[in-house]
């Protein structure tokens, strides 16, 4: 989806252009209704009212530029700098007039309101901004020299040019008269495509590779960046505004969101020489640098409660729902207060850290013992229990009660638990291996552990510095299993998770980018609000008011300053949840699961063959430089799901959702790299035992050459057995799965060698059943099994084949692609066949076209064919 | 990522080291020429887009090597490094002079094989990098046509995408034979590929130009696979397989097996020729010198600066507000004494 420039009145009207790459001008109207011009890429329609008319292929070229003149002819610029006059009644070509330029452009600008008056501004690829004036008919364009790399994209005011440009920069021209750039600024590190100027403001939208909206101000000669807005919605291909402080930003993955670009409020202070604070609901808990602890009736600090000096240090639960704070000083005395009370102790020895959780309280002493204190209601401290940590050196981070359980983690990425009502003294560690402990959390602070609330399967989940989210639970025999772990992409803007927020039902990940507070939407998998909040050790709250306003309460400088966080600030309009091109795709009966190069994997449902109709249950990062995939449904109720991906470095991941409530986030999730020299993961297939029942088995082929096949046992990943293909055949880049008598099973193998090789495995036995080579010498690059058993292969020539039965003797031709064959797939016993060459064959000879520019991949489910690539589209 | 990393993914890469070609891509053109001797008895070659250089290395060993004769010229608009026995013209290939200037380097005569491998600088978005690549071939073809004698060979690359048959279907008018050559040392998942067009027998009445061709077809739908007269996989003999992972300690000949001179033990060598000079120059210096990361910098410092405005601001307002704080100084002290009493 690509829209590049122009100015739309309303959403719904985008949505639909969304197949028209370019979208020039809108709302002129026309005996009295609204009429917009779109221009594919080399196609021009147009759309009145709710109607769009589109005219096919009228240009051997792409347009690069249209605008409507004064007396109503449509004049459309293709890439190579020919201006054609159409009328406006049925686009016919009145006048065709060629540039003294041949060579391709990407982009232009067309100032003027009659063909006499016209000013064409180019952008040549060599970086020139070429400047035709039609005046009296001259052909010669004049070359505004400043870009060092090819232009991409121009916009205007009444008075300037802006550029942007392959070397980086945006420059400002006088339309007027060559007078050399204007100005030259730099700013982005990568690629910018698109631009939108907002006269009326003076202000500048660039975007591009980066992923971020950067915002210019500009003067008559000067352009100054004023601010960043970062998505992680792709490369940017095109920002509009549609409201005067809203812009739409399309990426070219098909991601298309609205992004408020009105100032964030600013933060404003609440109090000054705070050395920290908590809130006990509505009550304002402030220590000031003059160790002065006072507690307030609310933030107004109207009215003080409660008063003491000498306070050193101040704790509360990091989580909005906070009722309980501890304070102590330097040395024994400690101030343990709830909502209701307040209660002072004197400990045994001197006190190293507190924190707190709900109504409890976790102690660590001098003396290295650990005290779990309760304060609930009633008036009473209760003592619940002692217990020494296994080295001095620790120091608790986060904790939280579970049942019986107190589980812990420390600063130093150790996870404990420990049964309160049992007379063990002495904690365990939740992940008995270190090494694995060790490459979970990285050794960094554990820095949030949260029970899911609402069930009661002892579910919690734990976030770490390091950047990881993990899943526990509980297990009835009093166990605790690692469900999940899973790390934020550098795309997701995500550094330092440290809470979870739920709000208006909707699940959200509070974290730190660099210097920035980032609210993270853990459904939608983006970051929906990021504000500058001053680097440094933070200290800080979430708030939330009776209207439903969000608020990030923070200490800066000694300041405690309050944030209004704005949760719709980044909304999606139509929702991709990719941000590079889908790699692969595999569909079970009701669910797709799709992976892309950035490492997302998504699972979506309720497909049909209506493109628009379908909707993302599920997306995760899941690994960089995911290459494939494979899902399996069994035909329990509810299903479990499994999902198998591979990508680089010799690692794939598997997964099992069970039941449908993707929105939960809870799943079972193992990584597994058995030996990483054996290069990418190129396929991956799950065994199915009988029909719709689980195999508790996989295979994987490597780039290395090798196929491996894994079972699942306790929990655990297995290696089972090992092929190595013979040298020279090639890769096993495509493999199928069949399933023989009893327990074993065949694995088909098409190479990149163009060889056809068939394994039967029996248990730990494997077996080469046949080999053979291909005549179509290019390779394999795609290969599939129909119902009737027969082999289907396609090459990278583009020929599709097949053999007349299971045997592997003879084959015929069966579809010619003009370029790699990337998918095949049976649906209703027809076989169907994509290829780069963005054509859908099947049997009957029909011949379709996909919109998706690089197909990747075609997969079904029992609704409909998905033909992925860059976006996705359903037949 | 390892800087051995890239050596195990891509053979081709590392055997391009190896045997110091400029770049992979030397070895698509030898497998090319391997299968179909389209180099066989040339004198007279054009090697468009040629930097960094890499197939103008195979002409001149392929052809200079075996004969002093031959002339080869290269055309660019980058300067590249020198090759022996080839003459390098910077320009640009859309323009007439240019064509001319080749033809004067053949004393008047006209090429036997135009190659050419060139690229637009890949953006990322493919319907723009392969309508550029369309684009190029059309140039490229443009100049092809006014310095190539009849019956002689052009080699180009082309994305296989959307639409792309259309460009075979005007190829076909110019050649006898319009053929599509896929290297294995190209990878299977990269829809790059080489027409391939034999025996140059343009219409009757065909004047070159260096302005647009006219299009005969325009709707692919109408065209079939067969308005190509074959798909070749060349180098299949060569044994390397570009998506195959190859671990360090193999030896790396080409052929696969051949004899090889130099010792076979791995050892990390760095690219021959490194990218020439990318438009982004100056940013990237600026980038380096960290004026990026300042500007970041100034971003807070105008934040910080407008938040310390905000709080004077405030802190004039507070000043007039002071002294109500809402409760007796007393009664504080005196719920104190009663907490720390405790």
């Amino acid at each position: 989806m690509r829209l590049n420039s122009g100015n739309l009145g309303r959403n719904e009207e985008v949505l639909e252009a969304a197949n028209f790459a370019q979208i020039f001008f809108e709302d002129f109207e026309e005996n009295g209704s609204k009429t917009a011009i779109f221009c594919a890429d080399n196609d021009i329609g147009r759309r009145k009212n709710e109607f769009v008319k589109r005219v096919k292929q009228l240009f051997p070229e792409n347009i690069i530029g249209c605008k409507k003149l004064g007396n109503k002819d449509i004049v459309v610029l293709t890439s190579r700098s020919v201006l054609n006059v159409l009328d406006p009644k049925d686009f016919s070509v009145k006048k065709s007039i060629q540039c003294d330029y041949f060579a391709t452009s990407l982009c232009s600008y067309i100032y003027g309101d009659s063909l006499d008056s016209l000013q064409i501004f180019i952008g040549s690829v060599e970086g020139d901004l070429m400047e035709w004036k039609l005046k009296n008919e001259n052909k010669k364009p004049i070359r505004r020299k400043g870009h060092k790399g090819m232009i991409f994209a121009i916009s205007a005011d009444s008075q300037n040019i802006f550029t942007i440009s392959d070397d980086r920069t945006l420059r400002m021209w006088k339309i007027e008269e060559d007078s050399g750039c204007l100005c030259t600024v730099y700013g982005h590190t990568a690629r910018p495509f698109s631009i939108c100027v907002d006269e009326a403001n003076q202000m500048i939208f660039t975007g591009g590779i980066e992923q971020t909206i950067f915002v210019w101000k500009y003067s008559e000669n000067s352009i100054e960046l004023v601010r960043k807005i970062g998505l992680s919605i792709g490369t940017i291909r095109s920002i509009v505004q549609i409201e005067n402080s809203k812009l739409l930003v399309g990426s070219y993955e098909g991601a298309l969101v609205t992004v408020n670009i009105s100032p964030i409020e600013k933060s404003f202070e609440i109090c000054k020489n705070v050395q920290n604070f908590a809130y006990l609901s509505e009550k304002l808990v402030i220590l000031d640098d003059t160790n002065n602890l006072t507690v307030f009736k609310n933030e107004k600090m109207a009215k003080i409660l409660f008063r003491a000096e000498n306070i050193r240090y101040l704790t509360s639960d990091s989580s909005s729902s906070s009722n309980s704070v501890a304070a102590w000083n330097n040395e024994k005395f400690v101030i343990f207060m709830n909502e209701m009370n307040v209660l002072s102790l004197k400990m045994s020895s001197n006190v190293i850290s507190i924190i707190v959780s709900g109504c409890y309280f976790l102690v660590k002493l001098v003396d290295g013992f650990v005290r779990l204190y309760s304060l609930s209601d009633s008036q009473n401290l209760k003592y619940l229990k002692k217990f020494k940590l296994a080295k001095p050196s620790m120091i608790p981070s986060k904790f939280i009660i579970i049942d019986d359980f107190l589980v812990f983690g420390t600063t130093h990425g150790e996870l404990y638990y420990i049964q309160i009502s049992t007379s063990s003294s002495s904690p365990e560690n939740v992940i008995k291996n270190r090494k694995i402990e060790k490459s979970l959390f990285g050794d960094k602070e554990i820095s949030k552990i949260h029970k899911i609330e609402d069930l009661d399967d002892g579910i919690f989940m734990v976030l770490a510095k390091n950047g990881t989210w993990s899943t526990f639970q509980i297990t009835e025999n009093r166990e605790i299993l690692l469900l999940n772990s899973r790390s934020f992409s550098a795309n997701m803007r995500i550094t330092w998770p440290c809470e979870f927020l739920e709000i208006y039902d909707r699940n959200y990940i509070v974290g730190f980018h660099g210097t920035s507070l980032v609210i993270w939407d853990t459904i939608k998998g983006i970051s929906c609000f990021e504000i500058y909040c001053g680097g440094g050790n933070r200290e800080w709250k979430m708030r939330e008011n009776e209207t439903n306003e969000v608020f990030f309460d923070y200490l800066s400088h000694g300041i405690l300053r309050r944030q209004k966080i704005d949760l719709e600030m980044v909304e999606y309009s139509a929702d991709i949840p990719h941000s590079s091109s889908i790699v692969s795709a595999s569909g079970s009966r009701n669910y797709l699961a799709t992976v892309s190069l950035d490492g997302i994997l998504s699972i979506s449902s309720k497909l049909s063959g209506d493109s628009s109709n379908f909707q993302i249950d599920f997306s995760m990062f899941a690994g960089e430089n995911l290459l494939c995939v494979d899902i399996f449904e069994s035909s329990e109720n509810p299903a479990e799901i499994w999902v198998i991906t591979g990508g680089g470095k010799s690692t794939f991941g598997i997964w099992k959702f069970l039941g449908t409530n993707f929105e939960r986030n809870i799943f079972w999730h193992r990584n597994y790299c058995e030996d990483s020299d054996e290069g990418r993961v190129v396929a991956v297939k799950f065994v199915e035992k009988n029909r719709g029942e689980f195999g508790q088995e996989f295979v994987v082929s490597f780039s290395s050459g090798a196929i491996f096949t894994f079972s699942i046992e306790n929990n655990e990943i297995i290696a089972k057995n090992r092929i190595r293909l013979d040298e020279n055949v090639g890769i096993g880049a495509k493999i199928e799965i069949r399933k023989g008598q009893g327990e074993n099973y065949e694995i088909l193998v098409g190479t990149s060698g163009s060889y056809l090789i068939c394994y039967r495995i029996d248990g730990k036995n494997v077996e080469k059943i046949w080999q053979k080579r291909l005549d179509d010498r290019s390779g394999v690059t795609a290969l599939c099994f129909s119902t009737k058993s027969e082999i289907i292969i396609g090459f990278d020539s583009g020929n599709v084949i097949t053999s007349q039965s299971s045997s592997p003797d003879s084959f015929q031709i069966l579809h010619k692609h003009l370029s790699t064959v990337v998918g095949i797939v049976e649906k209703d016993s027809n076989i169907y066949s994509v290829s780069l060459d963005c054509q859908i064959k099947n049997n009957e000879g029909k011949c379709e076209n996909t919109r998706i520019n690089m197909p990747n991949g075609m997969t079904k489910t029992d609704n409909c064919i998905i033909v992925i690539g860059d976006g996705l589209e359903t037949f | 990522m390892g800087k051995t990393s890239r050596d195990k993914r891509d053979i081709y890469y590392r055997l391009a080291k190896e045997y110091k070609w400029r770049a992979r891509s030397a070895f698509k053109l030898m497998q090319i020429d391997d299968e179909f001797h389209i180099l066989k008895g040339v004198t007279k070659a054009v090697d468009l887009c040629a930097a960094p250089g890499s197939w103008s290395q195979v002409l001149s060993k392929r052809l200079y090597e075996v004969d002093e004769n031959a002339k080869i010229v290269a055309i660019d608009l980058q300067p590249m490094a020198p090759i022996p026995g080839v003459i390098q013209m910077q320009g640009d290939i859309t323009s007439e002079e240019t064509a001319n200037r080749v033809i004067e380097h053949f004393s008047g005569e006209k090429a036997d094989i135009v190659i050419c491998d060139g690229a637009p600088d890949v953006t990322g978005i493919h319907s723009l990098d392969e309508f550029m690549q369309a684009e190029l071939i059309l140039a490229a073809f443009n100049i092809t046509s006014h310095v190539l004698k009849n019956d002689g060979t052009f080699l180009a690359k082309v994305f296989r995408s959307r639409n792309s048959s259309l460009l075979y279907a005007q190829l076909k008018k110019f050649f006898k034979h319009v053929y599509l050559a896929k290297p294995r040392s190209s990878r299977q998942s990269s829809c790059e590929a080489f027409v391939l067009c034999k025996n140059y027998d343009p219409p009757a009445g065909f004047v070159p130009t260096m302005k647009r061709t006219q299009l005969d077809v325009t709707d692919p739908a109408e065209l079939s696979a067969d308005v190509i007269d074959g798909f070749v996989t060349c180098g299949d003999l060569s044994g390397w397989d570009s998506e195959q992972s190859y671990s360090l300690d193999i030896e790396t000949s080409y052929p696969k097996g051949s004899e090889k001179d130099a010792s076979n033990q791995y050892e990390f060598k760095d690219v021959v020729q490194p990218p020439t000079e990318p438009a982004y120059k100056e940013a990237l210096a600026m980038k380096k010198m960290g004026i990026f990361s300042k500007l970041e910098h100034d971003l807070e410092k105008a934040h910080k600066l407008a938040v310390a405005k905000e709080g004077a601001e405030r802190q004039e307002k507070s000043q007039e507000e002071k002294g109500n704080i809402g409760l007796d100084d007393k009664l504080v002290e005196g719920i104190e004494s009663i907490v720390l009493d405790n």
